[in-house]
């Protein structure tokens, strides 16, 4: 049997993983590798809800992996469908609220899941305007308009 | 989503990120104007573009000069990848100049320029041709003439498209990039013998001959051990690729160019040079073109070379075109254990044209493609049905030995039945695994 190791959320909550699992947050990785994993390891800025995403994730990619290797005959009669597959995951994984989004965002970054890192900073102002981005994530301007007129002039190209 | 802005948890949440995040996030906005854009957005957006570390710009005329003006600006330590098009380059030139100088004292790693235009007269700037940070190098240009010497001394990975590149070019820049493993050339039409003799650490090459392009016509590579080539019409010998493991072949079959003309006879000597040359390689895929044209082979009794192949993949739909030549391949490759036909229908050179050439010489099309057990094969994709399928699976089983696994992907989109159909009259053997398949997705074989 696989090597468990146990994560506590910021709730307390234990969420029990393989070590495999647990081994793809470099993070993690690097607490495995230094033996000091034991007792659990206290995620007190992840909540629960991010955690079983996150979990879900590796346990994706884990299998993804795992799958790829056994079946490695198989990229070359599907081709690029195989990672389709997975980008497809993805893409549904994603479709969060914001809340959940920065959440995820932010455990990728703590945990070191490049993956998952990329995945939520592509998703956050994906087709978003300028307008829609202030709107969304509740950016204030803070310039006067003295300022803004000088930011626009100075890069005009890029706001036609 | 759209009652996030009402979610309280979300408020304020972006601007406490730290800078490196956002500017992650940025790194994933289409362009650089759109990263740019959002310096609008409060006074510390203002610079945040700036240490993005990927650029990527589409210039034209009117933008050209603000453009170098704003990069001024650009102050990220860390840099990764730069993207530039250029449209109108006659009116540029001074400012491509000016933006190659820019990526280059940034050390971009991976620098991508897409400078495509007519005008004759544009050259790269000899600056250019020196550097020891680019990694990956991508080039779509009409012209590249090195009037210097050449020195990417780090570069790994080169690809050019549509160049007009010469022997003399081509050898400047190979000498140049001591450490170059991937190289492709795209309808580099001028190019007639590429030698990468030198290049000891090149391991994979990739080279596209579309539609009339001629070049190169000859490939000396004696230390790659992977091979895409996609013929044209005019041959291309391949002298030397002694190191070969794994190798994709197949011929560009452009109906759609008038000047198009079918030469069956130089194809047939072509590919039968370059079996010769594929002797050793292990791992072999063949598309439905290059197959047909072997078949033409075949049936004129041309003799064709026993292959080391264990792995082969034909990337064609099962048609009578293709059956004498993969009944030879199979018989003329002993060691392999496994052969995987994936429906295939990209650029297929119609099977009228290869009736004709069969005529011109006399022979009869139809006595030709009959296959010898008397069996009548199907013309097309649109019409394979469930018998022609099982006689594949009893021709490949009759004429191999070492086989371990057969698998045939059909397209779903032009099936007419359903493959639980066949699965009963397959043949049964008990040494080779038979896996059938369908798919409604493009297959990667498309994908040239």
């Amino acid at each position: 049997m696989s090597k468990k190791i146990i994560f506590e959320s910021s709730e307390g909550e234990s969420f029990e993983v393989d070590e495999a699992v647990a081994l793809e947050c470099q993070t993690i990785k690097n607490m495995i590798e230094d033996d000091c994993t034991d007792g659990g390891i206290p995620l007190a800025n992840v909540n629960s809800a991010t955690l079983t995403k996150v979990i879900d994730y590796c346990k994706k990619h884990v299998e993804a992996a795992a799958a790829a290797e056994a079946n490695a005959g198989d990229k070359d009669i599907y081709g690029a469908n195989k990672d389709i597959e997975l980008k497809t995951w993805d893409e549904e994984f994603v479709k969060v609220d914001q809340p959940l989004l920065f959440d995820l965002m932010l455990a990728a970054n703590f945990l070191i899941i490049p993956g998952l890192l990329d995945l939520t900073c592509k998703t956050m102002m994906r087709g978003k305007t300028v307008l829609q981005i202030r709107e969304i994530f509740h950016i204030k301007k803070d310039y006067t308009d003295a300022e803004e007129a000088e930011v626009r002039k100075e890069n005009a190209w890029a706001f036609e | 989503m759209g009652d996030d802005r009402k979610i309280k948890g979300a408020v304020d949440r972006i601007n406490n990120l730290p800078d490196v995040i956002l500017q992650h996030i940025l790194c994933f906005v289409p362009t650089t104007k759109v990263a740019i854009s959002t310096s609008l957005l409060s006074r510390r957006w203002r610079h945040l573009w700036c240490e993005v570390p990927s650029i990527s710009l589409d210039v034209d005329t009117l933008t050209a000069a603000s453009v170098n003006e704003t990069l001024t600006r650009y102050t990220a330590p860390m840099t990764k990848s730069f993207h530039l098009i250029l449209e109108n380059i006659t009116e540029n030139i001074p400012y491509i100049d000016r933006l190659i100088k820019f990526a280059m004292s940034h050390n971009f790693e991976n620098l991508s320029l897409d400078l495509c235009s007519s005008y004759e007269e544009f050259k790269l700037p000899d600056f250019f041709y020196s550097s020891d940070s680019f990694k990956q190098l991508k080039i779509y240009s009409h012209k590249i003439v090195p009037y210097c010497t050449v020195s990417w001394t780090s570069l790994q990975k080169l690809s050019l498209r549509f160049c007009r590149l010469s022997d003399e070019s081509m050898s400047k820049i190979i000498s140049g990039c001591p450490v170059l493993e991937n190289l492709t050339l795209y309808d580099c039409y001028k190019l007639k013998v590429l030698d990468l003799s030198k290049s000891l650490r090149l391991r994979t090459l990739v080279v596209h001959r579309n539609m009339g392009a001629e070049g190169p016509r000859q490939i000396v590579a004696p230390h790659i051990h992977c091979l895409r080539l996609l013929h044209s019409q005019s041959s291309c010998t391949l002298v030397d690729v002694a190191s070969l493991t794994e190798a994709k072949l197949d011929i560009c079959y452009a109906l759609s160019n008038p000047n198009f003309k079918f030469k069956a006879e130089p194809l047939q000597v072509m590919v039968l040079k370059n079996l010769e040359k594929l002797q050793n390689a292990e791992k072999l895929t063949f598309g439905g073109n290059f197959v047909k044209i072997l078949s033409l082979a075949e049936i004129r009794g041309v003799p064709f070379p026993i292959l080391k192949v264990k792995s082969l993949t034909l990337d064609t739909v099962i048609c009578k075109y293709v059956i004498p030549g993969i009944e030879r391949l199979l018989q003329n490759s002993p060691d392999l254990e496994k052969l995987i036909v994936r429906g295939k229908i990209y650029n297929s050179m119609p099977g009228e044209h290869l009736d004709q050439y069969l005529k011109l010489k006399s022979l009869s099309p139809d006595q030709c493609w009959k296959s010898k057990d008397g069996f009548s094969w199907n013309k097309s994709r649109l019409n394979v049905q469930p018998k022609h399928v099982t006689s594949f699976m009893e021709l490949v089983l009759k004429n191999t030995e070492k086989l371990d696994k057969i698998v045939v992907l059909l397209d779903e989109r032009y099936l007419t039945f359903k493959i639980e159909y066949v699965i009963p009259t397959l043949p049964h053997n008990s040494n080779v695994t038979i896996v059938l398949s369908s798919t409604n997705k493009p297959m990667a074989s498309e994908e040239w």
